[in-house]
């Protein structure tokens, strides 16, 4: 059988062509991957501030129940120290 | 006796009719093979134009998210997780001497076992280090 030129090349680039879609899916799946990594990172910490957030407001309602928890209270900062200077407000 | 010095001449137009027509076909399959190859490379070069724009994109997003996530979870790490951790392990303690303030703390899961020893943090509190998979759901009042 006769090997045609035409044949051959057109074998060659397709055979390219195949690799380089190859490459490019790796590729485009590897930058897919850390993107969506990262904007889970991101996303675990804005829904860990919210929880956070929720809690302290739920202790806080306990707080006014039972004063005995706010040592932990003040001492995240959350609640103000009794006998604390109020913080100036600019008059 | 030789079988081809046998054959009479209607044989050996048809022997020739056959051949012209194998040719015919094997042309025919050539050009269609020739097509089908040009088909297929047109089609590669398509997906291999959809790929190559999409992993500009996303690379693109990656380098202008990138740098932003990472001082997120690094100030979170450094600043906001020790706290946290060291907050949510005072209110554990607290639960533990108070029973009335356990609803809490189990709603928000930060205890494994009522009344165990094991106490962690709610899931997911440290982001460079946390799995996958979401904090535990806070249930609805």
């Amino acid at each position: 059988m006769k090997k045609s030129p035409m044949l051959t090349t057109l074998l060659v680039v397709l055979t390219i062509s195949a690799l380089a879609s190859v490459v490019l899916c790796y590729r485009y799946l590897a930058a897919a991957r850390e993107l969506r990594q990262l904007q889970v990172q991101a996303a675990m910490v804005n829904q860990n501030r919210t929880l956070i957030g929720a809690l302290a407001t739920e202790t806080m309602e306990y707080s006014k129940k039972n004063p005995a928890i706010d040592p932990i209270l003040e001492a995240a900062g959350i609640k103000p120290k009794l006998g604390a200077a109020p913080k100036a407000n600019g008059k | 006796m030789d079988n081809s010095e046998n054959q009479n001449p209607t044989e050996s137009r048809s022997d020739s009719s056959d051949l012209n027509d194998l040719r015919l076909e094997t042309a025919g399959l050539r050009q269609l093979l020739i097509s089908l190859i040009i088909l297929m490379i047109v089609l590669s070069g398509t997906l291999n134009l959809y790929l190559l724009r999409q992993s500009r994109t996303a690379r693109a997003d990656l380098v202008a998210i990138k740098p932003q996530v990472t001082q997120m979870v690094a100030d979170y790490n450094k600043m906001n997780a020790p706290v946290i951790n060291d907050f949510v392990q005072k209110l554990v303690d607290f639960g533990q001497k108070h029973p009335d303030f356990m609803p809490i703390v189990q709603k928000y899961g930060l205890v494994r076992a009522i009344g165990g020893t094991n106490t962690v943090a709610p899931q997911g509190l440290n982001p460079a280090t946390a799995p996958v998979t979401a904090p535990a759901p806070v249930p609805k009042k």
